[in-house]
């Protein structure tokens, strides 16, 4: 029973294999060479024998015009006697002459008779004579003089004839090495790329068996198929991220979503077993319900970062005025900033365009605004910039007068839930600036915190978030 | 107001129509897709509140493309757990005119529907609106109360617009950010909180009846009487 | 029997075509004979040279070989040419 789908394995292999993309390049490169065999010896041909014939026949053709001409001045003797003497000096031996009368008797020349092809319309033709028994091949031309008279001037054709017989073998000879040569480049070829791509083919099978962790081994040529292989590697980098970002969020919300829930489980289970009146007992469900909205912004933050960070966001993106989503920051957190005493200070030109999702923008602007005042003491003052400092470029920064983050912070700064140790009492849920940076990604971008006055006790924190102004 | 709830789950249906029909209203609840399409169909109702995600093989989605593509203008508010940014355009290009997403606080809800209902009647273009003596004429821009005319700042005059055309109504933060500002986004703050008391400051200080008051965990209102 | 009359026939036209093939005259011990006239025609004056190559060509043409002497006669009447 399986014999006959061994069979068909065989064929459809074979099928398979004349498919293969190495197959055909291999064909094509075969193709190729063999043609441009073709071309060489047509060239080599066309210099070689044609140039001779055309030499003969161009001899043959001048000679014919010069005893014309001797026909004109001197009629049939003076055509007899100048082919005497060409052939006299014929050293060659080349030469065939016959001026035959219109009876088609033979008058003058070194030809015994009129060659049969010779009757044709075409004035060229070719033959073989004989010369002391021997056949050889002979080039002629024959043209009327007048009164029925005919000229036959020609040519002795074994020598092109040789040459003819010595190309043709050569060459012949010369196409089967060359087939030979095709068959084996292109199977070299077919090699080459075949072991080119395996690199790439390999890793990709090992990572669809379940090794994650593999990477495309790269030569030290930099080509093309190194391109490849760097293109997959940094994709699967790109999927190794995201998948340690997940493992990030569910590690995060593991540790601290459960925290908030289980206090406000633990409220409500108080109230019930020993809250005094029914007052309380309102009071405490009132405090839950906020409890449960906090977790439940916790999780859309949470989301938001998400689709942030997994560029889902990026199909939506539009040309908008960055200036205007400022202008809107800024009064918005201006009139918070204005109950605490701070003072915003905004500067930016009059339009700042770009692609790119409006809310999610102004929602790290206002992130960081929301630092920013946190943060500032009272009669503090805070710093809305923002500029265009290249053509494809747009940087916000904002700095406020707080505490700052200590360099060894910064870098932590992005995780989500991280807060640094004088910001732990302070509202919020620390995924403020993991937000930013998301945002700052997806818009090809970036977060960079910095001191916004080097040296002093309160450094301040200078955060400018960087974005690129294009799709 | 005639409502028609289409939500499969039993829970959040009981306490949406208990605290409507506290509040007024006529609930009628199916729990199934089909049936509410059916329902919204055949019988005339004020506001259908959809979810997205219902059984029977007719989702929100598609019953407000069917009920649109036959001409009905019933307003259409989605309850629903799909939260994401795309999901919420995706229910308002399919004909939704408002979104709110669960979990949701029920005088948010309430607020919601109510200012839905409002909507028809205010289409009429108005020049002029007014609270006891607050006047605002949209035309000029400019507040006067009592006679006495107000500075405000132009995003306090497009607040205090927007209370006034909701008066007597509740208006939630979430709405004003959405409505005043055209933004969605999540302030970590109450910065709305600021706005509100800063237009308070210039409208009800100084006078002897407060217009614009706080409804505890809702939002705002603004009302002639106390 | 048929059949070899057909083979017969096919081979005929080729062979009788070998016989009407027409013959190069300037090969025979004839035409020697008129290059020896031609060179003797032109007198007195040729130098030794050539009257050595037309020595050597008479002596061949007299031992038979027609071409080889034919060959050496008209290098002769080609020197003879050139010194005009």
């Amino acid at each position: 029973m399986t014999a006959p789908a061994e069979e068909n394995g065989g064929w459809r292999d074979l099928g398979a294999y004349l498919k293969s993309a190495g197959f055909r390049f291999a064909t094509l490169f075969a193709v190729l060479f063999l043609a441009a065999m073709v071309g060489f010896a047509f060239m080599l041909w066309w210099g070689t024998a044609g140039t001779l014939s055309r030499q003969i026949d161009d001899a043959i053709r001048a000679d014919a015009l010069g005893l014309q001409e001797a026909w004109r001045s001197g009629g049939t003797a003076a055509v007899v006697d100048a082919i005497g003497e060409r052939l006299a000096v014929d050293i060659d031996d080349h030469a065939i002459y016959l001026l035959a009368d219109s009876a088609g008797l033979r008058i003058g020349g070194n030809l015994d008779r009129w060659p049969a092809v010779a009757q044709a319309s075409w004035s060229w033709s070719a033959d073989t004579v004989r010369r002391d028994g021997v056949a050889v091949p002979a080039r002629m031309h024959h043209v009327p003089l007048g009164q029925g008279h005919r000229l036959l001037v020609g040519r002795d054709a074994t020598d092109r004839e040789k040459l003819r017989t010595l190309l043709s073998e050569a060459l012949l000879w010369s196409f089967a090495v060359a087939v030979a040569f095709a068959i084996a480049g292109a199977a070299a070829l077919r090699r080459a790329l075949g072991e080119r791509l395996r690199a790439a083919s390999m890793t990709a099978g090992a990572i669809a068996a379940g090794d994650l962790t593999r990477r495309v081994p790269l030569s030290a040529q930099r080509d093309e198929f190194d391109q490849l292989g760097a293109s997959m590697n940094a994709m699967l980098d790109r999927i190794d991220q995201l998948m340690v970002g997940i493992k990030g969020v569910s590690d995060s919300i593991a540790h601290d979503l459960r925290t908030p829930i289980a206090r406000a489980r633990m409220r409500l289970e108080n109230a019930l077993m020993s809250a005094p009146d029914e007052e309380t007992l309102r009071a405490a469900m009132e405090t839950t319900v906020a409890d449960l909205d906090g977790i439940s912004r916790v999780f859309q933050a949470l989301l938001r970062i998400a689709e942030a960070e997994a560029g889902a966001r990026r199909a939506a993106f539009a040309p908008f005025d960055l200036a205007q989503v400022l202008a809107d920051a800024a009064e918005v957190y201006g009139a918070l900033a204005e109950e605490r005493g701070q003072h915003l200070q905004t500067s930016w030109p009059d339009k700042l365009e770009m692609v790119g999702d409006r809310d999610m923008v102004l929602q790290a602007i206002a992130n960081l605004l929301d630092n920013a005042v946190k943060f500032t003491p009272q009669g503090g003052t805070i710093r809305l910039n923002a500029s265009a400092p290249a053509r494809d470029r747009r940087e916000i920064s904002v700095c406020d007068e707080g505490p700052g983050l200590a360099p060894e912070d910064r870098a932590r700064a992005g995780e989500r839930f991280f807060r640094a140790d004088p910001s732990r009492a302070l509202p919020g849920s620390g995924l403020g600036l993991s937000l930013v940076k998301a945002v700052a990604a997806l818009h090809g971008g970036g977060l960079r915190l910095g001191d916004a006055q080097a040296g002093a006790e309160r450094t301040g924190l200078e955060a400018r978030l960087i974005l690129s102004s294009r799709a | 107001m005639q409502i028609l709830l289409v939500e499969d789950d039993a829970e959040v249906a009981r306490f949406v129509k208990k605290g409507l029909q506290e509040a007024g209203h006529i609930v009628e609840h199916v729990a199934n897709g089909r049936d509410g399409l059916f329902m919204a169909a055949s019988e005339p109702f004020d506001l259908l509140i959809l979810d997205r995600m219902l059984p029977g093989g007719v989702d929100g989605l598609r019953i407000v493309e069917t009920l649109r593509g036959q001409g009905n203008k019933t307003p259409v508010l989605f309850l629903t757990a799909l939260g994401a940014v795309d999901e919420r355009v995706k229910g308002l290009k399919a004909g939704g005119d408002d979104y709110l997403v669960k979990p949701f606080a029920f005088a948010e809800l309430l607020a919601r529907i109510e200012a839905l209902a409002r909507r028809p009647a205010m289409e009429v273009p108005a020049t002029r609106l007014a609270v006891a003596d607050l006047e605002m004429d949209l035309l000029s821009r400019t507040v006067t109360r009592g006679g006495r005319r107000i500075e405000v700042q132009p995003r306090e005059f497009r607040l205090l617009e927007h209370l006034m055309r909701h008066m007597g109504q509740v208006v939630t933060r979430t709405m004003l950010l959405e409505k005043v500002w055209d933004y969605h986004f999540d302030p970590q703050t109450n910065v709305i909180d600021v706005h509100v008391s800063r237009l308070r400051q210039k409208v009800d200080k100084g006078f002897d009846v407060p217009l614009i008051h706080t409804v505890r965990n809702a939002g705002y209102m603004i009302r002639a009487d106390a | 029997m048929a059949w070899v009359f057909a083979l017969l026939l096919l081979f005929a036209p080729s062979v009788s075509a070998e016989h009407a093939a027409p013959r190069l005259m300037s090969d025979s011990p004839e035409y020697c004979a008129e290059l020896l006239g031609r060179f003797a025609a032109l007198g007195p004056q040729v130098s030794s040279q050539s009257r050595a190559l037309a020595e050597e060509g008479r002596k061949l043409c007299l031992e038979g070989q027609s071409r080889s002497g034919i060959a050496k006669l008209r290098r002769a009447l080609k020197e003879a040419q050139r010194e005009e």
